[in-house]
């Protein structure tokens, strides 16, 4: 599997961060303005409250496997969109996008969920 | 007058421009009848309403309201969808010199990170939609966010001094015509206003005037007092939407990474 991961600085703006904050204080942990896009496969998900959490493991180009960890929404607000507990599965390869972490870390709050087979994930409206 | 004159004029334009802005009917989705671009002034509901044995309004029900971050700026459109509306008249806060002196320090604690409770007048501006169980002698508004609750007595006695204070303070309910008109002091002033972080002070006065605009809409008149912190009132109006789906769990305490494992990024795993 080709990975990539880049980090981009750029304008993403926070309403797009917005999950974020709703519970803590965004800016507080995230960057709005480093643009995070990485794809990797799924090890981990929490559909739990306050927000969801994803882990992943991406494959570097040097061959290395670097984990990452990503938060989305609440539950209840994903619910309303029509997701579930089994909108994610184990094993699942996933594009990520959105902020990351001041600290630099591989932790980000996510704008979009892109799975392999193009599904939108925890965006918009599920596809039933 | 003029001055009066100047604030509501001032107020009228701001809706129309906050509406208009978002260049979209407000339609409500599957909630009833599409509504009108503008907050129209108390009165006469359009057609029938719920009503309660005694024959005041029944806001029994879901409703989603806009998620008001900040109240100086207005909001198009509710927390799930579109039917919700927020204009204010203040565009920026009146501090007083202690107001606005406590407004600079920093950083301010973040009670909500702790899952504390988020303040009265800031649950009704979260993400997640709110509801009202009524009688003829109380209203309890539930909140989604955080799954909180608050009742206020509507029997028409005055608001107690010398309140003890909390986080969500004590209100008193009493009927204007159709409008039920509910007093809240008594706060700790552990909370904000709004998700921006806008301080109050223990002498936080709210009032809030609730009516019906139709049997799916309701308007909402926020106005805070708080002669501590701010040289004159800050007014927000806004339009509630009623929602044909119920309220749903949140727990903030479940998987909070700040309360679970301290602050997540300071104890991540995956530092660097």
């Amino acid at each position: 599997m080709r990975t990539k991961v880049a980090l981009l600085m750029g304008g993403l703006s926070l309403a797009a961060a917005a999950p974020g904050l709703a519970h803590h204080a965004f800016s507080a942990v995230f960057d709005a303005t480093k643009k995070v896009a990485v794809t990797g496969t799924v090890t981990k998900f929490e559909w739990m409250n306050p927000h969801i959490w994803f882990y992943f493991d991406v494959k570097e180009t040097n061959g290395t496997v670097t984990s990452w960890q990503c938060e989305a929404g609440p539950p209840n607000s994903l619910i309303r969109q029509g997701w579930n507990r089994n909108s994610l599965k184990i094993g699942e390869v996933v594009s990520v996008e959105g902020s990351g972490a001041k600290d630099g870390s591989n932790t980000c709050s996510v704008s979009s969920v892109k799975a392999s087979d193009g599904r939108r994930l925890f965006s918009g409206q599920a596809q039933q | 007058m003029t001055k009066n004159r100047f604030v509501a004029s001032r107020w009228l334009v701001a809706a129309t421009l906050a509406i208009l802005a978002a260049a979209a009917p407000l339609q409500s989705q599957g909630r009833g009848a599409a509504l009108a671009p503008v907050i129209p002034p108390e009165g006469a509901p359009k057609g029938p309403i719920p009503r309660l044995p005694n024959g005041k309004p029944d806001f029994s029900g879901t409703f989603d309201h806009p998620r008001v971050a900040d109240v100086t700026k207005p909001v198009n459109g509710c927390t799930s969808g579109p039917g919700c509306v927020a204009v204010t008249d203040t565009p920026e806060i009146p501090y007083t010199p202690f107001g606005a002196a406590e407004d600079k320090k920093e950083p301010k604690f973040d009670y909500g990170l702790y899952c504390l409770p988020w303040g009265y007048v800031r649950s009704t501006e979260t993400p997640f939609p709110h509801g009202y169980i009524q009688n003829n002698n109380q209203l309890v508004i539930l909140w989604e966010q955080d799954n909180f609750f608050h009742v206020v007595p509507t029997d028409g006695k005055p608001l107690a001094r010398d309140l003890e204070p909390t986080w969500m303070g004590t209100s008193a309910g009493r009927w204007e015509g159709d409008t039920l008109v509910i007093e809240t002091g008594g706060f700790n002033a552990k909370t904000w206003i709004d998700t921006a972080e806008h301080v109050f002070s223990d002498q936080l006065n709210v009032l809030e005037r609730m009516s019906y605009i139709d049997q799916d809409h309701i308007r909402y008149e926020l106005t805070m007092t708080d002669p501590k912190m701010w040289t004159k009132p800050i007014k927000n109006t806004r339009i509630f939407s009623r929602m044909s789906t119920p309220l749903l769990e949140y727990s903030c305490e479940e998987n909070n990474k700040e309360i679970r494992e301290g602050f997540y990024l300071e104890n991540n795993p995956l530092k660097k």
